[in-house]
């Protein structure tokens, strides 16, 4: 199974990317999976022709119990991929990092890896890693990469930057490891020199470089990622392209061999 | 409203329950959680604690931890600890701050196992189950990383899994059970985990026994996975009265076709004018009224998780609020319970005091009965008020 996390800065393509991967992933014949982990639960929008799946916390401010099975909390999309959003809380309140937590126990509790047994897991997780909560996603049995989203403007790199720095410090904990960068053009200036030199700068690969394209901004107008609306765009053979060559992607290897097991049964995950 | 309590305390809780389950096993068990509260798993819930050195800890997490995330003042901690007191595993559990918190137990059992070599797992527990739960996940951890597979030889011989003082107090049910099982033609393979002198040399060889005697709830995930390993079968109940004959063609039976029996409560959830009442641990309720003589039928209540029962996702098992337990009481021509459920009971309704030190503590833990060494009319007899 690959199990793929993708960051980066607020606004900078995240969840066009993650979507457009899943429905590559899932045009490719792969079973896929896509969590989105935002308050805002605008992940797999454009898979569920802008008709969102419920998130699992507004379910759960509407009900006084957890809800019994998986359909409640996920919605069939674009290519049969099953889309989750974790959603949040009212924003300025609560915890949104502990709704992703909570999200996650409740996915294993409800054993959605097993049931489901998916090719491909996309976790489309909320900007910069700013508490535990939302570095869950990239905690040992969840993602196994990250792709981290950047554009070569100042403040996405920087955000990219801080993503590297948090990530290495979790090398010892047998989290995620980074697989590489994934470019969406902004069209600013010396805008692929900025990415070269972030690449050399922190050795990640880059992985694909998206072009600036109107036809992206297209189909999601129209509630579409570019695979389903423009599947023979240039942009949608990038995508594909991609996605290809991420199923090449070796597993994580582990600190310790077969921890993984022992979280599953010690009941951390199902 | 759901668990609600105004003159019922609770039962030990998740945490207590690992800590007792690991006791004697010669590890060491940190519970995530604030300074002081050690005294809590170590004291109140743990009559051992002042004869048996046992290497149960509390991290002292504080609120510069929460905020900082710093895991490291953790590990550290308990990598020097270990490494003073060279504990055969470590198990590390969780109270609810860091529960809410988020903490990964995982990720830092991993880097303490890494930096000590020594096994190192968390157990998930969140400081608002019963000790029911926490002990079944210690165990059922214990069993997964150190059980191996040994021959078996011999006359038929069993384990006795799911001892602990919080079912039992310290009583010698143990040797009881152990006598038991004896007069009935099996050895005593190993016990889990309370009267193991040999520590977790008796886990290592758990495979050896032919059929495992599982007496409370806590034991049965351990029991379900030394099955799915091993092949072992199982059998669900306490050796009390007339149903020790039941409970020893089980074992029997299990022993000749390898078939488990959970313990069924059919019969014993419905309300019955007159009847008696037990209330308790779920597989320490149903064998005591499966046991008892006389024609007055039995019904059991169990205000916990109902583990080891056939009918556990019967939704009249498990946790419920104190108006519950007292309805279930308000027909009964006998209540048979830890003395502290007297507080709900209907006056002048005939009570039989069981104390359950999970549930009392150590208030009467004096007068915990073996019941398995007893002659139940006798014992009714005896305690009954006239």
């Amino acid at each position: 199974m690959l199990k793929l996390a993708v960051y980066g800065k607020g606004g900078i393509g995240k969840s066009t990317m993650t979507s457009n991967l899943s429905a590559a992933f899932a045009l490719l014949g792969k079973k896929v999976i896509q969590i989105g982990c935002d308050p805002k639960a605008d992940s797999t929008m454009t898979l569920l022709s802008g008709t969102p799946v419920t998130s699992v916390m507004d379910y759960l401010r509407g009900h006084d119990a957890l809800p019994e099975d998986l359909s409640i909390i996920t919605k069939r999309g674009f290519g049969h991929v099953l889309c989750i959003e974790t959603g949040g809380p009212t924003p300025g309140i609560g915890c949104a990092g502990r709704g992703i937590i909570t999200t996650f126990q409740l996915l294993n509790d409800l054993s959605l890896f097993d049931e489901e047994k998916p090719d491909v897991v996309l976790y489309d997780v909320l900007g910069d890693v700013v508490c535990g909560g939302f570095a869950a996603p990239i905690r040992e049995g969840y993602a196994e990469h990250i792709l981290i989203v950047t554009s070569g403007e100042k403040m996405a790199l920087y955000a990219a930057r801080n993503i590297v720095s948090a990530v290495s410090q979790f090398e010892d904990r047998s989290y995620a490891s980074i697989a590489g960068i994934l470019f969406n053009a902004r069209n600013v200036p010396n805008e692929r020199e900025k990415i070269k030199a972030f690449s050399t700068e922190t050795g990640l690969p880059v992985l694909a470089e998206i072009p600036r394209s109107d036809v992206i901004n297209t189909c999601e107008d129209r509630g579409m990622t570019v695979l389903e609306g423009a599947p023979d765009s240039a942009v949608a053979t990038l995508f594909t392209d991609l996605a290809a060559r991420l199923l090449t992607l070796p597993p994580k290897e582990r600190l310790r061999k077969g921890p993984a097991e022992h979280r599953f049964q010690e009941g951390f995950l199902q | 409203m759901r668990n609600a309590a105004a003159f019922l305390p609770s039962y030990a809780s998740d945490t207590s329950g690992v800590a007792s389950a690991l006791y004697e096993l010669g590890g060491m068990t940190v519970v995530h959680d604030a300074s002081g509260c050690n005294s809590t798993y170590s004291t109140f819930d743990e009559p051992r604690w002042y004869d048996h050195p046992s290497f149960v800890f509390i991290s002292g997490l504080t609120e510069m931890d929460a905020i900082f995330g710093q895991d490291e003042r953790v590990i550290e901690d308990i990598v020097l600890a270990a490494k003073r007191l060279k504990p055969l595993f470590i198990s590390i559990c969780t109270s609810p701050m860091p529960v809410l918190l988020g903490s990964d137990i995982p990720a830092i059992a991993t880097i303490i196992e890494t930096r000590t070599g020594i096994p190192t797992f968390a157990i998930r527990t969140n400081g608002m189950n019963s000790y029911l739960a926490g002990a079944s996940r210690a165990w059922e951890a214990i069993v997964r990383r150190f059980a191996e597979k040994e021959e078996k030889h011999g006359k038929p011989s069993a384990n006795i899994l799911g001892l602990t003082p919080l079912d039992f107090g310290m009583t010698g049910v143990g040797h009881s059970i152990g006598a038991w099982l004896e007069h009935e033609g099996f050895s005593v393979n190993a016990t889990l985990a309370m009267g193991n002198n040999d520590s977790l040399s008796s886990v290592r060889a758990l495979s050896k026994a032919h059929v495992n005697l599982v007496v409370s709830g806590c034991a049965m995930a351990s029991a379900e996975l030394l099955q799915e390993r091993f092949g072992i079968p199982y059998v669900v109940g306490l050796p009390v009265g007339a149903f020790s004959e039941t409970l020893s063609k089980a074992l029997k039976r299990a022993v000749r076709h390898c078939e488990s029996s959970p313990l069924s409560v059919d019969g014993l959830l419905e309300e019955k004018e007159d009847g008696t009442v037990i209330i308790g641990e779920g597989v320490f309720a149903a064998s005591l009224a499966k046991a008892l003589p006389g024609t007055s039928p039995a019904s059991i209540h169990v205000p916990l998780e109902p583990l080891g029962l056939l009918n556990a996702s019967d939704e009249r098992l498990g946790l419920e609020d104190e108006t519950k337990t007292e309805k279930a009481m308000a027909h009964a021509g006998l209540v048979i319970a830890d003395p502290l459920y007297k507080r709900v009971a209907k006056r002048g309704t005939p009570f039989l005091s069981l104390p359950h030190p999970a549930f009392s503590g150590r208030m009467y833990a004096r007068h915990v009965p073996v019941l398995t060494d007893k002659d139940l009319n006798a014992w009714i007899r005896e305690a009954l008020p006239c």
